[in-house]
């Protein structure tokens, strides 16, 4: 079947949807302060290491940009820019269309590290925290480490069948 | 890094650098003060806001639904308690009414100009909360009414606690609050709220930072120099209403602690909020002005 990037990509949406709308509602509320569950970046990771980095980056881009208007509250692109960034980034190093489970966990550490960082970053620069790294790295970089980490442990088993039953498309070498 | 050139290659770098450019000039113009939004982003906002608010009715009627079967255990002494409270509320009700006309004829009495009595005056708009960005330096909750229902940007949001946030924009049937929680004196999108304590009426401060490390508002700015005008521990503090944008009698929070502001001519109150910020269900929208008629009520 042909439809199952489109699914992929409806797929996303829906979880772009549960991490906003039903997630909060479940959690426990000491933890609320502590996690962003950006679940759709953890799938988008999936996509650079398993298909290719360029998809994984459109898609980064995309549900960036919708996070970004959906909750707009200081300024749009940080989120579109990071994802994009950070899945093209880590396709450039991990391409590797048959990665076993500890490279895709580790990836997804080394991505949720990047992103996070680089969003510390970024509000930094125009004034929105006034924290400083360190704090930002207990209080909510390295929680969400570890929960995007469970997370891509319990979403690895379908998603990589699902990879593996998509044909992958005639790879062109890179050209310089 | 010269490594990561020659893998990059030139011409993508420069794409790289390009995009760059282009984001941080988005941020850029999208930061602080918009007067409203552009139609696409009306538009993603209304669609997703529709889907969210599909999604949500369920998960938040679910987690109801647990959070009920837990609590059953405490009912009855909460009945117990509800029923001794509501019997004094009739009793005070009474005297509520008699002391509002009486403060209604005093005021007529005193001519105030329209715009007072327009402070003063508040009513409040249901809203239920359709999904929550969870982002620490910059949360915002979703909320599902818009400018349709009378909302408009810079209205203040309050929980049954205390005040939550402000309305940072609306689309037709959605809007975005902001929560205190990200007010700051650095911020390009920040603003400042005029208080006061209750009972204690001339005291007056202006909140307008909030520490992520304590988790405390920070109130500056307070006169503590006549002698039966001073803010005090454990003075609830609401809005003040001077100033004309928030509504006077919205509860900020309580007072822990006073010190002296950095060159010791003023008083800083750090506050403890009285909304708590993680759960988030029903909220209401503070619309100035009087209450609209019956049947006036937009839907």
């Amino acid at each position: 079947m042909t439809w199952r990037k489109q699914i992929l990509a409806l797929l996303l949406f829906v979880l772009f949807l549960i991490e906003g709308s039903v997630l909060p509602w479940f959690m426990p509320q000491s933890w609320i302060p502590h996690l962003m569950p950006n679940l759709v970046f953890v799938c988008i990771l999936f996509v650079t290491v398993y298909r290719h980095r360029y998809a994984a980056m459109a898609l980064g881009v995309v549900f960036g940009m919708l996070h970004d208007v959906v909750y707009y509250g200081a300024m749009l692109g940080p989120y579109a820019f990071t994802m994009g960034f950070t899945a093209y980034l880590l396709g450039l190093v991990f391409s590797l269309p048959k990665a076993p489970l500890p490279v895709m966990l580790s990836v997804v550490m080394l991505g949720s590290f990047i992103l996070d960082s680089m969003l510390y970053g970024i509000y930094r620069v125009f004034h929105f925290n006034e924290q400083t790294y360190d704090w930002a790295l207990i209080q909510y970089i390295i929680p969400d480490l570890l929960f995007r980490l469970v997370f891509a442990l319990i979403v690895y088993v379908p998603i990589r069948r699902q990879f593996d039953k998509m044909p992958l498309r005639v790879k062109k070498e890179d050209n310089k | 890094m010269f490594e990561l050139f020659r893998m990059l290659g030139s011409r993508k770098l420069f794409v790289l650098l390009i995009v760059l450019v282009l984001f941080i000039a988005l941020m850029g113009v999208t930061l602080g003060d918009r007067i409203g939004l552009t139609w696409p982003e009306k538009f993603v906002k209304d669609t997703v806001g529709y889907t969210q608010k599909l999604v949500n009715k369920p998960a938040s009627a679910l987690s109801g639904f647990f959070e009920d079967i837990s609590e059953l255990g405490g009912v009855y002494e909460e009945n117990e308690r509800l029923r001794i409270k509501v019997a004094q509320l009739d009793r005070e009700l009474i005297d509520y009414e008699s002391v509002k006309t009486k403060v209604i004829d005093l005021q007529k009495n005193l001519d105030f100009t329209l715009n007072q009595t327009k402070n003063s005056d508040k009513h409040f708009r249901f809203a239920q909360v359709i999904s929550v960005n969870e982002d620490v330096n910059n949360p915002t909750i979703n909320i599902d009414v818009g400018a349709k229902d009378g909302v408009e940007v810079g209205m203040a949001v309050t929980s049954i606690e205390g005040m939550v946030g402000i309305i940072s924009t609306t689309t037709d049937y959605t809007s975005t609050v902001q929560l205190i929680t990200s007010l700051s004196l650095t911020s390009p999108d920040s603003y400042a709220i005029s208080a006061t304590a209750t009972g204690k009426p001339g005291t007056f401060g202006i909140v307008e930072s909030y520490d992520v490390k304590e988790k405390l508002l920070v109130m500056t700015g307070i006169k503590n120099d006549v002698p039966n005008k001073v803010i005090a521990v454990n003075d609830t503090i609401v809005t003040s209403g001077s100033g004309g944008v928030f509504p006077a009698g919205i509860v900020l929070g309580k007072v822990k602690a006073i010190e002296s502001s950095e060159f010791g001519l003023t008083k800083t109150a750090k506050i403890i909020p009285s909304a708590s910020f993680v759960e988030w269900k029903e909220l209401f929208v503070v619309v100035p002005g009087p209450e609209p008629a019956e049947g006036d009520d937009t839907p």
